[in-house]
């Protein structure tokens, strides 16, 4: 990893810290030693005309954030360039992309990096290779250069090349912003209120990674319209736009206001195939809550998802309950139209995944390519595996969860009280998520407690085949009996399923 | 929380209700000693109050009562009905409240009487002493700077 990225990640864990933080601390989570974190900070002030970071002995260090504007002392044109070959031949290629199909002066494009002729001549081969996977061409001659393909080619290689830049390896808007080059901030304000107007319809955040993509996209769409050209295909929808249209009403209808919005910024009239782009982000977001009603679950969706929780079912001991299916089915709806539209998301979580759930997280892999093979899709990347295997993950940990006893009386405030006490002191182990009225006993709430068995000093129903067990204010010696053993009944199902 | 105490020498669970609900309509709690009495064994219907050791904490629950009472009837009569452990009822606390709305201080006093030599204590205390021994009970969680 580059210094850049490192000394962004000491800067953005400062920012969490909110106050001092021991050099010892950051060394550790940064897996460096003391002296570099000392050595990086002295760095960091050194290219600002303001100290960002202040040491205190005693305390340690703090991010001071009335400087976090502080102006980056402009770059010495020594020779000397901050950016490795690597990055440098991305962040060129970055440019030629926006503007395909126009030509750009060499010069012009490897100015910022004070790079010698025989340099640029090899970065351009490197350029020429990187284009070349994406069914792309990079057209040269003795002073500009120039890439031709076909638009999807294009955005597809811009996405590549924003990855390779790690600028998907970000969880936050600003973090994406701030690597972004080209963007000013009326675009950032402008992309921030359409991904706000989004969250306004679905009611609701946009979650990582969705929220970077959907920021992406639209920063892809400036830059190309702003920059290049394309020509805009005469467009007809398909039975199967209009079918997923009609079935996704609300998204559709946003997707097109999304897109007069970009007319009238950019002063320009996008074609009807970005409309249908935009819709495809907008499906491809997991929306959580009462915004995931706006998706109708289609069919493959389940069908999908049950290929792939059998396949993982024989290699592990593992079944997920209705809820966590439902959850994962929300997961996989989206993945699949990521999958169809070619939108890549990064999973910044994915080395730490692969730590923690190394095992599962193959098995999960394993089994989703299976599926996707199966179901005639593209390969499943590593980072889509594991935004699932988390999934999965969290039904291993719900497996070994305490069991959980929801208390209720007529008032939840008389005998369920008392109740509370003696079942913490004859089961200590057991876990006490509410203690509830009868009027609190809904089905809604239930699924947020989630109780193996609800106890309770008079007689309801049971919802949601959740057993309830009728006891009396004593819990005497039969109460007690009669919960133990429908506890224990309780655990040979789960262990039966 | 307002305490009271009510010290009776009825016989029989419903007659002794009938003699507090008698009281607690004058005092404007309840409208009438009818209606107390069909609220209070509607609540008994649905599961018992019993809570052992002579203890019982049946409830009068209103919308809208404001404040909440407790009245505690010590029962002095020579004969009392059984508990549900077997053991005589010697103590009623009888609680009026508003389900609508959080009664601390009164689910303070189930959690203490969880104690079976909380409940004991309580049960012998002389009546002069009873408000007192319950307000106790009710703030002790305070007093010991837990929750």
């Amino acid at each position: 990893m580059q210094m850049r990225e490192r000394t962004k990640e000491l800067l953005t864990l400062l920012a969490r810290a909110g106050g001092y933080v021991t050099a010892e601390e950051l060394a550790t989570q940064l897996g460096v030693s003391s002296k570099t974190v000392y050595r990086w900070i002295e760095r960091i002030n050194d290219a600002h005309t303001e100290p960002l970071i202040v040491t205190s002995r005693g305390k340690g260090v703090k991010l001071l954030s009335e400087n976090a504007a502080a102006p980056v002392k402009p770059a010495e044109p020594n020779g000397h360039s901050e950016f490795s070959p690597l990055q440098r031949q991305n962040k060129v290629l970055l440019s030629l992309l926006f503007k395909a199909p126009y030509y750009v002066q060499r010069e012009t494009l490897f100015a910022p990096y004070y790079v010698s002729d025989s340099v640029i001549q090899s970065d351009l081969t490197v350029i020429g290779n990187l284009l070349a996977a994406d069914t792309l061409r990079l057209i040269r001659d003795h002073t500009q250069v120039a890439v031709s393909g076909k638009e999807e080619n294009i955005r597809r290689a811009i996405n590549h090349t924003l990855e390779r830049l790690n600028l998907f390896s970000v969880t936050s808007i600003s973090e994406f912003s701030a690597g972004a080059a080209g963007m000013d901030k009326f675009d950032q304000a402008f992309i921030v209120g359409e991904i706000n107007r989004v969250e306004r319809t679905i009611d609701g955040d946009i979650p990582y990674p969705y929220n970077i993509n959907l920021f992406s996209h639209m920063y892809t769409l400036i830059m190309r319209a702003r920059n290049g050209h394309w020509d805009a295909e005469d467009y007809q929808m398909t039975p199967v736009d209009v079918q997923t249209a009609r079935d996704n009403a609300v998204l559709y209808e946003l997707a097109k206001v999304i897109i007069g919005d970009f007319d009238r910024y950019l002063v320009t009239q996008l074609p009807l195939t970005e409309e249908l782009n935009i819709f495809q982000y907008l499906l491809s977001i997991q929306l959580g809550g009462d915004a995931s009603q706006l998706l109708p679950m289609a069919p493959e969706v389940s069908a999908f998802t049950k290929y792939v929780t059998a396949a993982v079912a024989r290699q592990i001991d593992l079944e997920l309950d209705a809820a966590s299916l439902t959850d994962l089915e929300r997961h996989i709806q989206p993945m699949l139209n990521r999958l169809r539209n070619d939108i890549t998301v990064k999973n910044v979580w994915l080395a730490e995944i692969r730590r923690q759930y190394g095992d599962l997280f193959n098995v999960i892999a394993a089994a989703l390519n299976a599926a996707a093979e199966h179901f005639h899709l593209h390969a499943i990347s590593a980072d889509e595996a594991g935004f699932v295997t988390l999934y999965f993950a969290r039904c291993l940990e719900e497996q070994d969860r305490p069991q959980r006893v929801v208390i209720m009386c007529t008032s939840g405030q008389g005998t369920s009280e008392l109740l509370r006490v003696k079942v913490n002191k004859y089961f200590p182990d057991l876990v006490v998520p509410a203690v509830i009225s009868t009027t609190q006993y809904t089905a809604a709430n239930m699924a947020t407690w989630r109780p193996d068995v609800v106890l309770s000093t008079v007689r309801v129903q049971p919802i949601d085949h959740v057993p309830v067990l009728l006891v009396s204010a004593l819990f005497g010696d039969l109460d007690r009996a009669n919960l133990h053993h429908l506890l224990a009944e309780h655990v040979e199902a789960s262990d039966e399923n | 929380m307002k305490i009271d105490v009510y010290p009776t020498t009825t016989i029989g669970f419903r007659p002794t209700l009938t003699a507090v609900g008698t009281w607690l309509a004058k005092q404007k709690v309840a409208p009438n000693s009818q209606q107390f009495m069909e609220t209070v064994l509607t609540r008994e219907q649905a599961g018992s109050t019993s809570i052992g050791g002579g203890l019982m904490v049946p409830h009068y629950m209103q919308p809208g009562l404001s404040p909440a009472r407790l009245v505690a009837v010590p029962i002095h009569a020579a004969e009392s009905w059984p508990g549900l452990d077997g053991q005589p009822i010697r103590l009623l606390l009888i609680t009026c409240f508003d389900p609508d709305q959080p009664q601390p201080a009164f689910q303070a006093l189930l959690r203490g009487l969880a104690s079976p030599t909380a409940a004991a204590k309580l049960v012998r205390q002389p009546d002069a002493g009873l408000a007192q021994a319950l307000a106790n009970l009710m703030t002790m969680e305070e007093n010991n700077g837990t929750n």
